[in-house]
């Protein structure tokens, strides 16, 4: 089909709640208050690791009507948040509460009442003692602190990918260069706090979450509960915005279990502080990295090292680990690879995903290496990088899927030529102390779940109503990124009926059909090709029916139905197959992904470091991407706004330090520092849309990859700029100021 | 809490101060420091006061030799006011640089100064115009310099709980020019990590009668003779030797402070920038053959 010729696809169709959002009446969970619903305050522990010795609850149980449970009540069942299917084997470390604190803002109690302030009142009127224990902070030394931390002892969560004649390649070679680099926690930063809201219903219970994966919260609570899955209802909430830190179940279980013991509706909500220090956060990154080169540049083997930052609980962070090493043979040619992590806990907030569940921190460290390793050769970063990436449907040595329809070749040329790369790859300087520099990345990210460990398919029914209009059922969760006006888009585009009249569901157990979970971007590419087969389906089976009915054949032709030449009405046609034939127009269809292709970004920043300041201005912006398709471009758009103001806080300023008792340093926005509107810059966008097979109208992943190759652009630009080789990100002011210092003089 | 009022005029203020005998008294400004700090956490027998409706804490006005600011005014009335941006341009860049919009909207320059948090960004501007704040309390009035406000402990001013900040005298003093910058982690909303604030009189191209105050120091507000005196250095070496003084200034305040080294570096970026600020305020002032700026 000619892209041109398309109805809806590649259209900025308005997003259904964009009103509402604008107006500020779109109802998130903490703005409908349920009725006879108890507020719930979590008690969480002041310090990083100790253990409670007593705990007193009669000043606070005092006041009327406050119900309170602690670790004394709580069921020892341990659960890993991060498993969305039974069998997947993450170390379970994780109880509803707990008598051993690991981490500042971990869970000791739960105080309910009939008011939030109450609640409140009565959390800080329980009185606990505490055996405090050294402090665990530093990820070197965790393997040796272990036992300190958890009573199972287990020093370390290893794992690795091997491939390839490394010995040889590192024997045989001209040049082998190695960077360290290291990559800060990070808070995800959603505008809506975390919250949850559990209401038991006869034998079931209702849970409503804004969250990723209702299967995965319907697992997790069947776990600690002992409850069938048929049993909890999970239905997803209205979200503020999650960045993969709303994927891992974290106050769910807690919330399910309290309302089942009480039989009470239970909703707990938190704020910026009690999210920040007590939910998820982006995995810190130690990583070593070490590439062997041929007298040309040409890679012949790169191994890898790295300690991975769990934080308190093991949660995802071995399956983020793997994750990054998976996507480390599939942005340039590698023959041989030898890829090592090491996961260990620390008592510090929790880790787990976090948009691009680790491909921002792996594409960092080798984007960053790349460049030094360049600068340190003599070897041109645009040229090496043009040597060394993959072409169009190269296999993945490691044993992944095939790579697609690839394009990052084409990415980086037409980015480096519309950056104007070669005009500006010399620094220059202003004023005596401003330093001005251009840097780029690339990166690659997935798009779902095909030839991994984990399975992958999506499960939905499409019924095309009496008046013509549509219903998609299916398990979506919207993260606010408009995946169910796209997918209403996609069934448009199909049936030809006006995506006004199509709703698109979000996932409720009870209702709606299976699927892998709004996660490891396969929304669009799997979620959106199942959307597309199914209206397909349904079209097939109107056109049948509707021949069947009128006995002579109809068509469906340019987005109508069609019978000897004439047009007929969708919905008149629907309305009469059901009375005269009996039949209502409903298809279920499941798609089996069989391909999972590489998305690619390159991004193109220019900043200028004042040298004195040490703050770093990004001037001007490039995003290019190969994006397969877009379905919807101001959509596609919004994403990679979002995801380079989320790279720059990583390269210059967002990180969760704490000091060596495990205190956190950093509690809320007041010293947590994003990138805001006047720090942006308007970035270019360039789309390549090649048609990627295997996914809607050829469209493939945006969301996770537009942030990757955002912070290690930066850094490069900022080496570049100082002739600096920083590597421990954030690349805070004093930090570059330094750098500078000792660059200087 | 056990009250909460909004007197229309000092006088009312006056008696629901003598009327609330022992109670724990609170003012209420913008709201803006008060509410981060309090919420939550507001003893029971407080008594709140709203100063917003008090018409005597508000206005901006050239009475000859100097500005009258109420204390009530806000940032975004004080950047926006021609006066002020005539007379006391520090003052201007200060209340413009400080906040958000929405911060500003708020935000006043009487809370800023009480607040006394030692990052705060018009204390300083300030007390290099040599201002004064006039204090109101049931004794009577006085009247005291912005580092008397402020004292030597961070986070506490030297008032006493019945007095009330009513506005700030700021000299309009001819040939004068004055200018304030600070550094935060970002360029807007964002808390100073080190702040500058000079005024001085230009002629000819020298400074003299140098008023130089540098904020995050231990308090908002620390004078610098040093940089004082390297103002009045001859044109070539004026730039390092104002630079050089700020640099040793923040070494005799805090000696053994983590971050000495950033803000060492970083004050050197203020001082040139003020310095350009000053030099340029200064030729437009002669261009212009306006007898007083501030
Ligand atoms: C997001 C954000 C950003 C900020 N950015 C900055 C910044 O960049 N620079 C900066 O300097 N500050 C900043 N602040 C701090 C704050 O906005 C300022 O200190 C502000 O000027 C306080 O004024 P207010 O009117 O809100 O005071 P309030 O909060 O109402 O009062 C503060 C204190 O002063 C006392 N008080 C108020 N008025 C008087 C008076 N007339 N007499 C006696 N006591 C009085 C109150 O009792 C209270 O103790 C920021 C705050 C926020 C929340």
């Amino acid at each position: 089909m000619d892209k041109r010729s398309y109805k809806y696809i590649g259209r900025n169709v308005t997003r259904f709640d964009a009103v509402d959002k604008v107006r500020g009446r779109f109802p998130y969970l903490a703005d409908e208050p349920f009725p006879n619903a108890l507020f719930g305050a979590v008690l969480f522990s002041p310090h990083a690791n100790a253990v409670v010795k007593k705990i007193d609850v009669s000043e606070a149980s005092r006041i009327e009507g406050v119900e309170i449970l602690t670790y004394l009540d709580a069921p020892n069942a341990r659960y890993n948040g991060s498993e969305w299917f039974p069998g997947q084997d993450d170390y379970p470390d994780e109880t509803v509460l707990t008598g051993h604190a690991r981490h500042v803002g971990d869970r000791i109690a739960l105080v309910m009442a009939d008011t939030e302030e109450k609640a409140r009142k009565a959390r800080d009127l329980v009185r606990v003692e505490y055996e405090i224990l050294p402090a665990v902070t530093l990820p070197e030394t965790a393997a040796d602190m272990a036992g300190m931390l958890h009573e199972d002892g287990v020093k370390s969560f290893d794992g690795s990918i091997c491939y390839g004649d490394l010995e040889k390649a590192f024997s045989s070679a001209a040049y082998i260069e190695s960077d360290t680099v290291t990559t800060p926690k990070i808070h995800h930063a959603a505008m809506e706090t975390h919250s949850v809201l559990a209401i038991p219903r006869g034998d079931v219970l209702e849970v409503r979450t804004p969250c990723q994966i209702t299967f995965g919260v319907q697992y997790s609570i069947a776990q600690v509960l002992d409850m069938p899955l048929s049993k909890i209802r999970v239905i997803k909430a209205n979200m503020g915005g999650t960045f993969g830190g709303k994927q891992e179940v974290v106050f769910e279980v807690l919330c399910a279990w309290a309302a089942n013991r009480l039989k009470r509706p239970v909703f707990i909500n938190t704020t910026r502080e009690e999210t920040i220090l007590s939910t998820r956060t982006r995995a810190a990154v130690k990583g070593k990295v070490e590439t062997a080169l041929d007298a040309d540049g040409t890679i012949l083997g790169r191994s890898f090292e790295l300690i991975v930052d769990a934080g308190a609980y093991l949660t995802g962070t071995k399956k983020v680990m793997m994750a990054m090493g998976k996507k480390a043979s599939r942005l340039y040619r590698i023959p041989a690879l030898s890829y090592k992590g090491s996961v260990v806990r620390t008592s510090t907030t929790p880790a787990g995903a976090c948009r691009g569940y680790g491909s921002p921190q792996i594409h960092t460290i080798t984007e960053i290496h790349t460049d030094l390793m360049c600068r340190r050769l003599g070897f041109d970063p645009v040229q090496f990088r043009l040597k060394n990436l993959l072409g169009e449907f190269e296999e993945d040595p490691s044993g992944g899927a095939n790579i697609g329809k690839a394009r990052v070749i084409e990415c980086l040329s037409r980015g480096a030529a519309a950056f104007g790369w070669e005009e500006n790859k010399a620094p220059k300087v202003s004023g005596g102390r401003f330093f001005t520099a251009t840097g780029f990345a690339c990166c690659t990210h997935g798009n779902g779940y095909y030839k991994t460990k984990y399975h992958d398919f999506s499960n939905m029914s499409l019924r095309l109503l009496e008046d013509g209009s549509a219903i998609l059922r299916a398990s979506i969760h919207e993260l606010g990124s408009g995946a169910t006006t796209a997918l209403a888009q996609i069934v448009g585009e199909v049936t030809g009926i006006d995506v006004s009249k199509i709703t698109v569901t979000e996932a409720d157990t009870q209702f709606t059909s299976y699927d892998s979970g709004c996660q490891a971007s396969r929304v669009i590419y799997v979620c959106g090709e199942c959307a597309r087969l199914v209206s397909e389906a349904a079209v097939k089976m109107l056109t049948q029916e509707a021949s069947k009915l009128l006995d002579r054949p109809v068509r469906f032709y340019e987005g109508g139905l069609v019978c000897e030449g004439k047009k007929l009405d969708l919905g008149a046609a629907v309305r009469e197959i059901m009375e005269k034939r009996r039949v209502s127009i409903e298809v279920n269809f499941e798609h089996r992904p069989e391909s999972n292709p590489a998305s690619f970004g390159v991004h193109f920043a220019e900043v200028t470091v004042d040298k004195l300041t040490g703050l770093v201005k990004v001037n001007r912006y490039l995003a290019i991407h190969d994006i397969g398709q877009a379905i919807n471009e101001s959509f596609v758009r919004g994403q990679i706004y979002g995801g380079i103001q989320m790279g720059i806080g990583m390269a210059l300023s967002e990180e969760l330090p704490f000091d060596s008792m495990g205190i956190p340093r950093v509690r809320n926005f007041d010293k947590y520092h994003l990138v805001n509107a006047p720090d942006m810059p308007d970035p270019e966008i360039i789309l390549i849309e090649d048609n990627e097979p295997g996914g809607p109208f050829g469209a493939k992943s945006i969301g996770e990859i537009s942030t990757v190759p955002v912070s290690a652009a930066i850094v490069n630009a900022v080496n570049r700029a100082l002739g600096s080789s920083l590597t421990d990100l954030p690349l805070t002011p004093a930090k570059v100021v330094e750098a500078a210092r000792n660059m200087g003089e | 809490m056990t009250g909460l009022f909004a007197p229309r005029s000092i006088e009312e203020l006056l008696s629901l101060l003598a009327g609330s005998g022992e109670h724990e008294k609170h003012f209420i400004a913008g709201g803006t420091d008060w509410l981060i700090k309090n919420r939550g956490n507001i003893s029971e027998d407080a008594v709140l006061f709203d100063l917003s409706k008090i018409p005597e804490l508000r206005g901006i006005e050239n009475r000859g030799s100097y500005l009258r600011l109420g204390s009530m005014e806000t940032m975004t009335s004080i950047h926006t006011d021609p006066e002020i941006r005539l007379h006391a341009a520090a003052l201007c860049d200060a209340a413009s640089s400080m906040g958000s919009v929405q911060i500003r909207n708020r935000a006043t320059v009487g809370g800023n100064l009480a607040n006394a948090s030692p990052a705060a960004d018009t204390p300083g501007a300030l007390a290099a115009l040599n201002a004064s704040a006039v204090i109101f309390s049931p004794s009577g009035t006085k009247e005291l310099s912005i580092e008397e406000v402020l004292g030597t402990c961070p986070n506490k001013n030297t008032l006493s709980d019945s007095d009330i900040i009513m506005e700030f005298r700021i000299p309009v003093r001819k040939s004068h020019v004055s200018a304030f910058k600070k550094i935060g982690s970002r360029s807007e909303v964002s808390i100073a990590r080190i702040n500058l604030a000079v005024s001085a009189k230009y002629e000819d191209g020298a400074f003299c009668d140098a008023m130089v105050f540098v904020g995050t120091l231990g308090t908002a507000a620390k004078r610098s003779p040093e940089a004082e005196n390297a103002l009045l250095m001859p044109i070539s070496l004026r730039k390092e030797g104002f630079k050089k003084a700020l640099c040793e200034f923040a070494g005799r305040m805090i000696p053994s402070r983590s971050t000495l080294p950033y803000k060492q570096s970083a004050i050197q970026a203020l001082a040139e920038d003020v310095l350009e600020m000053l030099e340029a305020r200064g030729r437009s002032l002669e261009k212009s053959g306006e007898k007083s700026h501030g």
